[in-house]
């Protein structure tokens, strides 16, 4: 699946892509929301993921989250919001406003890994 | 050395694989991509130098993948350059204008592509090298790459070497670290600082001038650093708002290095050895001219016993500090309360005189028991260091309140002075001088009571240590004569003090104000008092008379007691509230 | 007896410090920082005789051989010498005082500096404990790397020392801010362990990168611990900064806990400083 990983740090974007490639997904990165917008512009159809940080600057997760839902062409994609922001309000607004599933950081790999098969598994059509 | 990595990019795979080949051949690292997916996806793992890109790809067009390109702060000083086959030419104007490097047409001689591609790299490396991708095999940090000096030429040779300044650059608006601006470009300003940040991250810039705080809003555009543990120079694109319209005013009028040292020169970069920078940080605009001055000994006393403990009480933080020593917040670890340490300085504590004067004065005070006053709860020395704690009092100064409000309301001002005299009755009752009666040690705590602070622990002399200048304690502005004159005190000298102290808090200024401590002190003792109705007409007459008579030169002129200014002030402030009253119903009615 | 070590210093310091504190401590005189054995000491006691830049070296290698322990440096400088006291406290000095300056107030300070820290009070702890918990858990979490808290002490400056740190600035119920520090080994150390690659694969960008999102996740995660507390806070973009002896602005009146923790036989700081805007106590 080809995933688009939205991070401000570096670090953060490699943390997970080192996870996620191993597990045979292709990652695309971007460093804000508006970043992620651009790139979804052109590969809405290929893009299968998006991995939303919370705390960005231009963009952040919440309002690209927003945007993602608001965008026919997205409906498809699943998004797992990735974040330090970890109290309930924060993943109950994710929820509702469309997020698959919430991930705090800090996560261990394996914490990662079994958040991308529960939203998988959630998003396999029955 | 910038990496010679290559990103090229066109729909035909065997295009790529001959073309990645020439490259290759040429000593050039060279990844290929179809489509934009595949070209972002080695842009986000590879230091890429280069981008060949072709007019149409398999999923968008190549001026699309260009527009991208240009918008992304962390990619968009990538070198882009078109390779298009000659049957799909396209427009190489909107490609010029859109950000792109080179336009070529193909069939070309492998020859001509790779001179094309060297002078790329040549001119990146002398410019603008990108420095900001993710590189991925870099040499171990421990060798930190070959100082990048990209501006030895050309770039930068119109902008405008400025007096060397200090600002406060902040990411947050919360947490500000200096830097020095040492030229601007248009609404592009160079600033050497230790806070890093990627091309693309807004920061806040922020200008002290004369006249007044002025906070540039920006992005960064590039960052270079000499060596990545020491401070870096940003390029900073700075919003063209009325706070730059000003900054770049400012900076017009400072260009050029304030000093004989060599003017200029084109190649007078940016990049100035950190001793040139230190030595002209000094001589710049007039807010530089201000020294800074190294803190005192008494303060460096006092901040070496934060953190620390004395005897039962933890010190916390340092409140404030005066003549007589550095006032803490405390905390008493056996009774687990709040209070204030006061750490007498080391002049004082070491003298024998003063310390045997102010153990047997504190014991009376400490067994004073006055709402009003603030309780003294132990005396002691710990690890030779001369300290009490006290009550500590939450809450303003008189002085704190004065500064806020420049002078305080009429009627509040009457019920602090009749608090005041009630309590200092009570002290003098007792047999106690405070000797140091100042708006600085009257406080209103949170819940409004008054505490009047730093009893009977003022004194250091009476005419036995007569004429050691440097032993005179207190703030001048509230001395009584006979205090200034070195003479054997009594609670008239406390009235006197009080007088001054609450003419300062209802007009609004001190009684007597100078230049000079001994002028103010001169005129304490001989210039009849400037009447307070002067300064503050709204001051009721019977008020100012109460205060001037407080105040009288002659102690024997002065009030019997405070007691009896305590009444007098209370029927003055019956009858103005009765007045307050009737003119109130009067109006009602 | 307070073991106090001088460095390389002069007959005349030596006995003029002596004379200072001589009969609570115990003075030994060394002719070189290499061979100094920081804890072993209460205090170190250097002579600006040198150029400057010699001694800020000097100092900034002897402060960063105490592993952040409060060890205080002393600088005794020349009579004549007019350098300002700012230059040497940013390379790691905790004082600087002139052999002319008044004996009785370099007494008093030198016995301040070697009173030993308080212990952090209960109600510190409170706001203390979870910053020490998620600071140990998200390096175990994000690098597999096991970390101890040592000890926490209290300071009157937010000054940083050490080769890199990452600050976040707080506001909310409560203000402040939290520093973390490390020196260069480690940090490329635990953020080549964050991204599960080689060491060598990390480069100084990576670095201040990785720093900003690890004081980031640490501020970020215990955040929560504080819900519906006066210590609750929201953050702000993570700053990231570079070099030694940058002193950073804090509300007034706070005091600033520096949490030492060790990692192997390497160690790093974090900084925390945290004021409730309603009085709590």
């Amino acid at each position: 699946m080809l995933i688009l990983v939205v991070d401000d740090s570096m670090v953060a974007r490699n943390i997970l892509k080192n996870v996620l490639e191993p597990m045979g997904h292709e990652v695309i990165e971007a460093s804000n929301g508006r970043e992620a917008l651009k790139i979804l512009e052109k590969l809405a159809k290929e893009v299968g993921c998006v991995l939303l940080d919370w705390n960005m600057p231009v963009m952040n997760g919440f309002e690209t989250l927003q945007a993602i839902r608001s965008d026919k062409d997205c409906g498809h994609i699943l998004i797992l919001m990735v974040s330090t922001e970890s109290e309930d309000e924060f993943i109950e607004r994710a929820i509702a406003a469309g997020a698959n599933g919430y991930l705090a950081k800090p996560f261990s790999a394996e914490e990662l890994k079994a958040k991308m098969a529960d939203i998988l598994k959630a998003a396999k059509p029955r | 050395m910038s990496e010679k990595i290559i990103l090229l990019i066109n729909r035909d795979s065997a295009f790529l694989a001959h073309t990645a080949e020439t490259l290759r051949l040429a000593g050039y690292r060279t990844h290929t991509a179809m489509d934009m997916r595949g070209a972002l996806s080695v842009l986000s793992s590879e230091r890429t130098g280069l981008i060949i890109c072709d007019k149409t790809l398999q999923d968008v067009s190549g001026y699309d993948l260009l527009n991208f390109i240009k918008k992304d702060p962390l990619r968009d000083c990538i070198p882009f350059m078109f390779l298009v086959s000659a049957k799909e030419q396209g427009h190489a104007l909107k490609a010029f204008e859109m950000g792109a490097l080179d336009f070529l047409v193909y069939p070309l001689a492998p020859e001509l592509l790779v001179e094309r591609v060297d002078e790329v790299f040549e001119t990146t490396r002398k410019s603008d090298p990108p420095v900001a991708h993710p590189p991925v095999a870099e040499p171990p940090v421990t060798e930190p790459p070959a100082p990048v000096h990209p501006h030895d030429n050309g770039s930068t040779d119109e902008a405008t070497v400025v007096a060397v300044r200090r600002v406060d650059i902040s990411r947050d608006g919360v947490i500000w670290l200096p830097g020095k601006v040492g030229k601007f470009r248009g609404s592009t300003l160079f600033v050497e600082t230790a806070l890093f940040g990627k091309p693309g991250v807004t920061l806040m810039m922020r200008f002290q001038l004369d006249d007044g705080i002025f906070v540039l809003n920006g992005h960064i555009k590039d960052i270079r650093y000499d060596d990545f543990q020491k401070p870096a120079w940003i390029e900073m694109v700075v919003r063209e708002d009325e706070a730059w319209h000003r900054i770049h005013r400012y900076l017009q009028d400072n260009t050029g290095m304030p000093s004989a040292e060599p003017a200029q020169t084109p190649d007078d970069t940016f990049l100035l050895h950190p001793g040139a920078l230190e030595k002209t940080a000094f001589r710049t605009g007039p807010m530089e001219s201000v020294e800074v001055r190294d803190p005192s000994y008494d303060q460096r006393f006092y901040h070496s016993l934060i953190g620390k403990q004395l005897d039962n009480y933890r010190a916390i933080t340092l409140i404030g500090s005066g003549s007589m020593g550095g006032v803490m917040q405390g905390w008493d670890v056996a009774l687990e309360r709040e209070v204030a340490l006061k750490v007498i300085s080391y002049e004082l504590s070491s003298k024998e005189k003063f310390r045997e004067m102010f153990i047997k004065e504190a014991r009376v005070v400490s067994r004073l028991n006055h709402l009003n006053i603030a309780q003294i709860y132990y005396i002691g020395t710990s690890n030779d260091i001369f300290y009490y704690a006290m009550e500590f009092v939450d809450g303003k100064t008189l002085k704190e309140l004065i500064d806020q409000e420049s002078r305080l309301n009429v009627l509040k001002g009457l019920e602090y002075l009749i608090t005041v005299c009630e309590a200092l009755y009570y002290v003098h009752q007792n047999s106690i001088v405070h000797r140091d009666i100042k708006p600085a040690n009257i406080m209103i705590n949170t819940a409004g009571l008054i505490k009047v602070v730093d009893f009977g622990v003022a004194k250091t002399s009476d005419s036995k240590t007569k004429g050691e200048k440097s032993m005179i304690i207190g703030s001048p502005l509230y001395m009584s004569p006979e205090q200034i004159a070195g003479l054997t005190l009594d609670y008239r000298s406390d009235i006197y003090s009080l007088g001054a102290t609450f003419y300062h808090a209802l007009t609004g200024s001190p009684p007597f104000e100078a230049d000079d401590y001994k002028d103010i002190m001169a005129q304490h003792i001989a210039r009849p008092l400037p009447p307070m109705k002067e300064k503050n007409p709204r001051i009721p007459t019977p008020l100012a008379a109460i205060i001037e008579k407080m105040m009288a030169k002659d102690p024997f002129d002065r009030y019997k007691d405070c007691q009896t200014i305590a009444n007098e002030l209370k029927s003055l402030q019956t009858r103005i509230l009765k007045r307050l009253r009737q003119s109130s119903e009067e109006k009602a009615g | 007896m307070n073991k106090i070590v001088l460095i390389d210093c002069s007959s005349e310091v030596t006995s003029a410090l002596a004379e200072l504190l001589g009969e609570q401590c115990s003075l030994s005189n060394i002719s070189s920082e290499d061979r100094i054995v920081p804890e072993e000491n209460r205090m170190i006691v250097l002579e600006a005789d040198a150029s400057p830049d010699a001694i800020y070296l000097k100092i900034s290698r002897i402060r960063a051989a105490c592993k952040f322990k409060d060890i205080p440096i002393i600088v005794i400088k020349r009579r004549e010498d007019r350098i300002p006291l700012e230059h040497f406290l940013s390379s790691g000095a905790t004082e600087v005082l002139s052999l002319d300056a008044p004996p009785g107030a370099c007494r008093q300070i030198l016995r301040g500096h070697l009173i030993p820290n308080r212990k952090p009070l209960e109600k510190e702890m409170a706001y203390l404990v979870p910053f020490i918990e998620n600071t140990v858990q998200v390096l175990k979490t994000t690098a597999s790397l096991e970390v101890a808290f040592r000890e926490v002490y209290f300071s009157n400056t937010f000054r940083i020392f050490g080769d890199i740190s990452g600050i976040i600035g707080l506001s909310g119920e409560s203000e402040g801010t939290v520093a973390v520090t490390l020196y260069w080994r480690l940090a490329r150390n635990i953020i080549a362990r964050m991204m599960n690659v080689q060491e060598e694969r990390i480069n100084a960008e990576y670095i201040h990168d990785g720093v900003g999102e690890l004081i980031n996740v640490i501020s970020g995660s215990t955040k929560k611990r504080f819900k519906g507390t006066p210590f609750h806070f929201e953050l702000s973009l993570p700053t990231v900064v570079v070099g030694s002896g940058h002193q950073l602005g804090h509300p007034e009146g706070s005091s600033i806990a520096v949490l030492i923790f060790d990692v192997d036989d390497s160690a790093f700081v974090l900084q925390v400083c945290l004021k409730p805007k309603k009085h709590l106590i």
